[in-house]
Protein backbone atom coordinates (compact mmCIF):
# COMPACT_ATOMS: atom_id res chain seq x y z
CA UNK A 1 0.00 0.00 0.00
CA UNK A 2 1.29 3.40 -0.90
CA UNK A 3 1.62 6.04 1.70
CA UNK A 4 -0.91 8.28 0.11
CA UNK A 5 -3.40 5.44 0.39
CA UNK A 6 -2.54 5.23 4.05
CA UNK A 7 -3.13 8.94 4.37
CA UNK A 8 -6.39 8.70 2.50
CA UNK A 9 -7.71 6.03 4.81
CA UNK A 10 -6.51 7.69 7.98
CA UNK A 11 -7.91 11.04 6.94
CA UNK A 12 -11.19 9.47 5.97
CA UNK A 13 -11.56 7.65 9.26
CA UNK A 14 -10.46 10.68 11.16
CA UNK A 15 -13.12 12.77 9.49
CA UNK A 16 -10.58 15.14 8.05
CA UNK A 17 -11.88 15.15 4.52
CA UNK A 18 -14.49 17.60 3.29
CA UNK A 19 -17.67 15.97 1.96
CA UNK A 20 -16.62 16.03 -1.68
CA UNK A 21 -13.24 14.54 -0.98
CA UNK A 22 -14.74 12.02 1.37
CA UNK A 23 -17.08 10.85 -1.35
CA UNK A 24 -14.24 10.58 -3.81
CA UNK A 25 -12.11 8.77 -1.27
CA UNK A 26 -14.83 6.24 -0.61
CA UNK A 27 -15.14 5.63 -4.32
CA UNK A 28 -11.42 5.08 -4.65
CA UNK A 29 -11.40 2.72 -1.73
CA UNK A 30 -14.45 0.84 -2.89
CA UNK A 31 -12.81 0.20 -6.22
CA UNK A 32 -9.72 -1.39 -4.78
CA UNK A 33 -9.96 -4.66 -2.84
CA UNK A 34 -6.75 -3.98 -0.94
CA UNK A 35 -7.89 -0.53 0.08
CA UNK A 36 -11.31 -1.85 1.01
CA UNK A 37 -9.75 -4.42 3.24
CA UNK A 38 -7.38 -1.93 4.81
CA UNK A 39 -10.14 0.60 5.33
CA UNK A 40 -12.35 -1.99 6.91
CA UNK A 41 -9.63 -3.01 9.32
CA UNK A 42 -8.78 0.56 10.21
CA UNK A 43 -12.37 1.63 10.67
CA UNK A 44 -13.20 -1.42 12.74
CA UNK A 45 -10.29 -1.04 15.09
CA UNK A 46 -10.79 2.71 15.38
CA UNK A 47 -14.45 2.15 16.09
CA UNK A 48 -13.75 -0.53 18.62
CA UNK A 49 -11.20 1.52 20.49
CA UNK A 50 -13.24 4.67 20.42
CA UNK A 51 -16.17 2.73 21.85
CA UNK A 52 -13.98 1.38 24.62
CA UNK A 53 -14.37 3.31 27.83
CA UNK A 54 -11.35 5.41 28.30
CA UNK A 55 -10.16 6.63 31.62
CA UNK A 56 -11.76 9.73 32.95
CA UNK A 57 -8.87 12.02 33.43
CA UNK A 58 -8.67 15.48 34.73
CA UNK A 59 -6.60 17.93 32.71
CA UNK A 60 -3.77 17.54 35.19
CA UNK A 61 -3.93 13.77 34.93
CA UNK A 62 -3.88 14.07 31.21
CA UNK A 63 -0.80 16.23 31.43
CA UNK A 64 0.85 13.60 33.55
CA UNK A 65 0.01 10.95 31.00
CA UNK A 66 1.39 13.03 28.19
CA UNK A 67 4.52 13.79 30.16
CA UNK A 68 4.97 10.10 30.80
CA UNK A 69 4.52 9.33 27.17
CA UNK A 70 7.12 11.91 26.27
CA UNK A 71 9.48 10.51 28.83
CA UNK A 72 8.99 7.00 27.53
CA UNK A 73 9.70 8.18 24.06
CA UNK A 74 12.71 10.17 25.22
CA UNK A 75 11.34 13.27 23.60
CA UNK A 76 12.91 15.56 26.10
CA UNK A 77 16.37 14.30 25.45
CA UNK A 78 18.81 15.99 23.20
CA UNK A 79 18.23 15.08 19.59
CA UNK A 80 21.93 14.91 18.92
CA UNK A 81 22.55 12.04 16.60
CA UNK A 82 25.97 10.68 15.95
CA UNK A 83 26.41 8.79 12.72
CA UNK A 84 26.78 5.11 13.29
CA UNK A 85 28.04 2.61 10.78
CA UNK A 86 25.36 0.27 11.99
CA UNK A 87 22.45 2.58 11.55
CA UNK A 88 19.72 1.83 9.11
CA UNK A 89 20.48 5.18 7.63
CA UNK A 90 23.87 4.03 6.54
CA UNK A 91 22.48 0.75 5.38
CA UNK A 92 20.32 2.65 2.96
CA UNK A 93 23.23 4.58 1.67
CA UNK A 94 25.08 1.53 0.49
CA UNK A 95 22.99 0.50 -2.46
CA UNK A 96 22.64 4.03 -3.66
CA UNK A 97 26.19 5.10 -3.27
CA UNK A 98 26.19 8.52 -4.86
CA UNK A 99 22.76 9.35 -3.64
CA UNK A 100 23.88 9.18 -0.08
CA UNK A 101 21.34 10.17 2.42
CA UNK A 102 18.72 10.78 -0.20
CA UNK A 103 18.20 7.08 -0.21
CA UNK A 104 17.13 7.22 3.34
CA UNK A 105 14.41 9.63 2.63
CA UNK A 106 13.09 7.59 -0.08
CA UNK A 107 11.16 5.86 2.10
CA UNK A 108 7.83 5.89 2.04
CA UNK A 109 6.29 9.18 2.17
CA UNK A 110 5.11 8.96 -1.38
CA UNK A 111 6.00 7.02 -4.43
CA UNK A 112 7.23 9.46 -6.97
CA UNK A 113 7.43 8.17 -10.43
CA UNK A 114 10.48 9.24 -12.30
CA UNK A 115 10.00 11.91 -14.85
CA UNK A 116 12.02 14.39 -16.73
CA UNK A 117 13.46 17.50 -15.28
CA UNK A 118 11.82 20.67 -16.29
CA UNK A 119 12.02 24.21 -15.25
CA UNK A 120 8.32 24.87 -15.36
CA UNK A 121 7.19 26.59 -12.27
CA UNK A 122 3.64 27.41 -13.10
CA UNK A 123 1.92 24.52 -11.46
CA UNK A 124 0.87 25.37 -7.99
CA UNK A 125 1.62 22.90 -5.30
CA UNK A 126 -1.25 22.26 -3.09
CA UNK A 127 -2.05 20.32 -0.03
CA UNK A 128 -5.26 18.81 1.12
CA UNK A 129 -7.11 20.97 3.57
CA UNK A 130 -7.05 19.62 7.07
CA UNK A 131 -9.46 19.81 9.91
CA UNK A 132 -8.94 18.75 13.43
CA UNK A 133 -11.97 16.64 13.91
CA UNK A 134 -11.46 13.17 15.23
CA UNK A 135 -14.15 10.66 14.69
CA UNK A 136 -14.48 7.03 13.95
CA UNK A 137 -15.95 6.52 10.55
CA UNK A 138 -18.55 3.97 9.84
CA UNK A 139 -17.55 0.65 8.48
CA UNK A 140 -20.08 0.66 5.70
CA UNK A 141 -17.75 -0.71 3.11
CA UNK A 142 -18.19 -3.70 0.95
CA UNK A 143 -17.37 -6.86 2.79
CA UNK A 144 -14.05 -8.25 1.91
CA UNK A 145 -11.78 -10.76 3.38
CA UNK A 146 -9.57 -9.21 5.93
CA UNK A 147 -6.15 -9.44 4.51
CA UNK A 148 -3.20 -10.75 6.33
CA UNK A 149 -1.58 -7.95 8.19
CA UNK A 150 2.04 -7.33 7.88
CA UNK A 151 3.99 -5.17 10.22
CA UNK A 152 6.11 -2.65 8.45
CA UNK A 153 8.20 0.30 9.42
CA UNK A 154 6.33 3.48 9.79
CA UNK A 155 6.33 6.21 7.25
CA UNK A 156 5.58 9.84 7.68
CA UNK A 157 3.02 10.89 5.23
CA UNK A 158 3.13 14.58 5.61
CA UNK A 159 5.46 16.96 7.20
CA UNK A 160 4.37 18.65 10.34
CA UNK A 161 3.29 22.21 10.10
CA UNK A 162 5.18 23.36 13.11
CA UNK A 163 8.82 23.78 12.56
CA UNK A 164 11.47 23.67 15.19
CA UNK A 165 15.15 23.36 14.93
CA UNK A 166 17.66 21.22 16.64
CA UNK A 167 21.34 20.98 16.23
CA UNK A 168 22.59 17.58 15.36
CA UNK A 169 26.02 16.24 14.74
CA UNK A 170 27.43 17.70 11.59
CA UNK A 171 24.73 20.20 10.85
CA UNK A 172 21.13 21.00 11.41
CA UNK A 173 17.82 19.60 10.55
CA UNK A 174 14.31 20.67 10.88
CA UNK A 175 12.96 18.22 13.37
CA UNK A 176 9.26 18.79 13.20
CA UNK A 177 9.15 18.44 9.48
CA UNK A 178 11.73 15.68 9.58
CA UNK A 179 13.78 17.24 6.83
CA UNK A 180 17.33 16.01 6.75
CA UNK A 181 20.11 17.75 4.96
CA UNK A 182 21.75 15.77 2.23
CA UNK A 183 24.96 17.15 0.87
CA UNK A 184 24.62 15.96 -2.71
CA UNK A 185 21.51 14.80 -4.46
CA UNK A 186 20.88 13.84 -8.02
CA UNK A 187 17.24 14.66 -8.55
CA UNK A 188 16.67 12.11 -11.28
CA UNK A 189 18.32 9.44 -9.24
CA UNK A 190 16.24 10.39 -6.26
CA UNK A 191 13.10 10.22 -8.35
CA UNK A 192 14.15 6.86 -9.71
CA UNK A 193 14.63 5.64 -6.20
CA UNK A 194 11.14 6.68 -5.32
CA UNK A 195 9.77 5.15 -8.43
CA UNK A 196 11.52 1.93 -7.58
CA UNK A 197 9.35 1.91 -4.57
CA UNK A 198 11.27 1.86 -1.40
CA UNK A 199 8.95 2.89 0.98
CA UNK A 200 9.04 3.11 4.45
CA UNK A 201 10.51 5.98 6.15
CA UNK A 202 12.70 5.33 9.09
CA UNK A 203 11.94 8.08 11.48
CA UNK A 204 15.46 8.18 12.74
CA UNK A 205 16.65 8.86 9.24
CA UNK A 206 14.71 12.06 9.26
CA UNK A 207 16.70 13.14 12.24
CA UNK A 208 20.03 12.63 10.64
CA UNK A 209 22.04 15.32 9.11
CA UNK A 210 24.93 15.08 6.77
CA UNK A 211 27.30 17.97 6.65
CA UNK A 212 26.81 21.65 7.18
CA UNK A 213 23.85 23.26 5.58
CA UNK A 214 24.36 26.91 4.75
CA UNK A 215 20.78 27.94 5.32
CA UNK A 216 19.08 28.54 8.62
CA UNK A 217 16.29 26.36 9.81
CA UNK A 218 14.12 29.43 9.96
CA UNK A 219 14.47 29.85 6.22
CA UNK A 220 13.71 26.20 5.66
CA UNK A 221 10.69 26.47 7.90
CA UNK A 222 9.48 29.57 6.09
CA UNK A 223 9.72 27.84 2.74
CA UNK A 224 7.95 24.76 4.07
CA UNK A 225 5.19 26.99 5.37
CA UNK A 226 4.94 28.84 2.10
CA UNK A 227 4.84 25.73 -0.04
CA UNK A 228 2.27 24.17 2.26
CA UNK A 229 0.13 27.27 2.35
CA UNK A 230 0.09 27.51 -1.42
CA UNK A 231 -1.00 23.95 -1.70
CA UNK A 232 -4.69 23.30 -2.13
CA UNK A 233 -5.32 19.82 -3.34
CA UNK A 234 -2.09 17.90 -3.62
CA UNK A 235 -0.18 16.39 -0.81
CA UNK A 236 3.23 17.92 -0.35
CA UNK A 237 5.94 16.16 1.57
CA UNK A 238 9.22 17.96 2.28
CA UNK A 239 11.89 15.36 1.78
CA UNK A 240 15.25 16.93 2.30
CA UNK A 241 17.35 20.01 2.06
CA UNK A 242 20.40 20.03 -0.10
CA UNK A 243 22.62 22.17 -2.25
CA UNK A 244 21.21 21.62 -5.69
CA UNK A 245 23.43 22.85 -8.48
CA UNK A 246 25.02 25.27 -6.09
CA UNK A 247 21.75 26.57 -4.72
CA UNK A 248 20.64 25.83 -1.17
CA UNK A 249 17.41 24.01 -1.81
CA UNK A 250 14.62 21.94 -0.46
CA UNK A 251 13.18 18.97 -2.31
CA UNK A 252 9.55 18.10 -1.82
CA UNK A 253 7.45 15.24 -3.12
CA UNK A 254 4.10 16.20 -4.55
CA UNK A 255 1.14 13.89 -4.87
CA UNK A 256 -1.43 15.61 -7.08
CA UNK A 257 -5.08 14.58 -7.01
CA UNK A 258 -4.60 13.00 -10.40
CA UNK A 259 -1.54 11.85 -12.23
CA UNK A 260 1.83 10.76 -11.12
CA UNK A 261 3.70 12.03 -8.14
CA UNK A 262 6.77 14.11 -8.74
CA UNK A 263 9.57 15.94 -7.02
CA UNK A 264 10.10 19.69 -6.93
CA UNK A 265 13.26 21.51 -5.97
CA UNK A 266 12.82 24.89 -4.32
CA UNK A 267 15.58 27.38 -3.82
CA UNK A 268 15.45 28.26 -0.18
CA UNK A 269 16.50 31.86 -0.46
CA UNK A 270 13.55 32.81 -2.63
CA UNK A 271 11.50 29.67 -2.02
CA UNK A 272 11.01 29.33 -5.75
CA UNK A 273 10.82 26.24 -7.86
CA UNK A 274 14.06 25.67 -9.73
CA UNK A 275 13.65 22.11 -10.95
CA UNK A 276 11.12 19.33 -10.96
CA UNK A 277 10.48 15.82 -12.17
CA UNK A 278 6.91 16.81 -12.95
CA UNK A 279 5.82 14.93 -16.07
CA UNK B 1 -4.54 8.64 37.84
CA UNK B 2 -7.61 6.58 37.52
CA UNK B 3 -7.18 3.02 36.54
CA UNK B 4 -7.88 2.23 32.96
CA UNK B 5 -10.21 -0.67 32.61
CA UNK B 6 -9.97 -1.96 29.14
CA UNK B 7 -11.25 -5.22 27.88
CA UNK B 8 -8.55 -7.75 28.57
CA UNK B 9 -8.09 -8.68 24.94
CA UNK B 10 -7.71 -5.07 23.89
CA UNK B 11 -5.42 -4.31 26.77
CA UNK B 12 -3.32 -7.32 25.92
CA UNK B 13 -3.17 -6.35 22.27
CA UNK B 14 -2.20 -2.82 23.15
CA UNK B 15 0.52 -4.03 25.46
CA UNK B 16 2.04 -5.91 22.57
CA UNK B 17 2.59 -2.76 20.57
CA UNK B 18 5.76 -0.77 20.63
CA UNK B 19 5.67 2.31 22.78
CA UNK B 20 5.51 4.58 19.78
CA UNK B 21 2.62 2.76 18.19
CA UNK B 22 0.76 2.34 21.46
CA UNK B 23 1.09 5.99 22.37
CA UNK B 24 -0.25 7.07 19.00
CA UNK B 25 -3.23 4.77 18.91
CA UNK B 26 -4.13 5.37 22.55
CA UNK B 27 -4.10 9.12 22.10
CA UNK B 28 -6.04 9.10 18.85
CA UNK B 29 -8.46 6.22 19.23
CA UNK B 30 -8.90 5.82 22.96
CA UNK B 31 -8.41 9.41 24.01
CA UNK B 32 -10.14 10.79 20.96
CA UNK B 33 -7.35 13.23 20.36
CA UNK B 34 -7.05 14.80 16.93
CA UNK B 35 -4.11 13.77 14.81
CA UNK B 36 -2.71 17.27 15.14
CA UNK B 37 -2.96 17.23 18.91
CA UNK B 38 -1.44 13.80 19.07
CA UNK B 39 1.41 15.01 16.89
CA UNK B 40 1.94 17.94 19.24
CA UNK B 41 1.80 15.73 22.26
CA UNK B 42 4.22 13.20 20.86
CA UNK B 43 6.33 15.90 19.28
CA UNK B 44 6.42 14.24 15.91
CA UNK B 45 5.12 15.26 12.49
CA UNK B 46 1.48 14.56 11.87
CA UNK B 47 2.43 12.20 9.09
CA UNK B 48 4.32 10.11 11.57
CA UNK B 49 1.27 9.97 13.79
CA UNK B 50 -0.84 8.85 10.86
CA UNK B 51 1.62 6.18 10.02
CA UNK B 52 1.87 4.97 13.60
CA UNK B 53 -1.87 4.91 14.07
CA UNK B 54 -2.36 3.08 10.80
CA UNK B 55 0.20 0.43 11.59
CA UNK B 56 -0.87 0.13 15.19
CA UNK B 57 -4.41 -0.58 14.10
CA UNK B 58 -3.17 -3.20 11.69
CA UNK B 59 -1.21 -4.88 14.42
CA UNK B 60 -4.13 -4.68 16.79
CA UNK B 61 -6.39 -6.21 14.20
CA UNK B 62 -3.95 -9.01 13.71
CA UNK B 63 -3.62 -9.54 17.43
CA UNK B 64 -7.33 -9.39 18.10
CA UNK B 65 -7.90 -11.80 15.28
CA UNK B 66 -11.24 -13.36 14.68
CA UNK B 67 -13.68 -11.34 16.67
CA UNK B 68 -17.26 -11.90 17.41
CA UNK B 69 -19.79 -10.57 14.94
CA UNK B 70 -21.81 -7.74 16.31
CA UNK B 71 -19.20 -6.67 18.74
CA UNK B 72 -17.96 -4.06 16.38
CA UNK B 73 -14.80 -6.04 16.03
CA UNK B 74 -13.39 -7.39 12.92
CA UNK B 75 -14.16 -10.85 11.93
CA UNK B 76 -12.66 -12.85 9.22
CA UNK B 77 -14.74 -13.44 6.21
CA UNK B 78 -15.09 -16.97 4.97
Amino acid sequence: MRDRDLTLIIDLIDGRLPPEEEKAALAVIAADPELRSAYRVQAAIAGELSATPSPSMTPSEREVLHAELKAQLHLDESPVVVPSPHSRWNRWLAPLAGLAVGAAVIVGAVVVLPGTLSGDADEAIVAAPATTTTSAASTQMADTTVAAFEAAPEAPVEAGEDEQSDVVAGGTYNEASGIPFVADVDLSELADSYGAGSHLFDESAGKRSDGEFPVSDALVGACVDRVSSEATSSTVVPLLTTVYEGVPSMIVAVSPPAGDDYLVVYSLEACEEIATTRP
Amino acid sequence: MNAVELRPDIESALSGLSEDFRAAVVLVDLEGMSLEDAADTLDVPIGTVKSRVFRARKLLAKELGNLAPGSGHLREEP
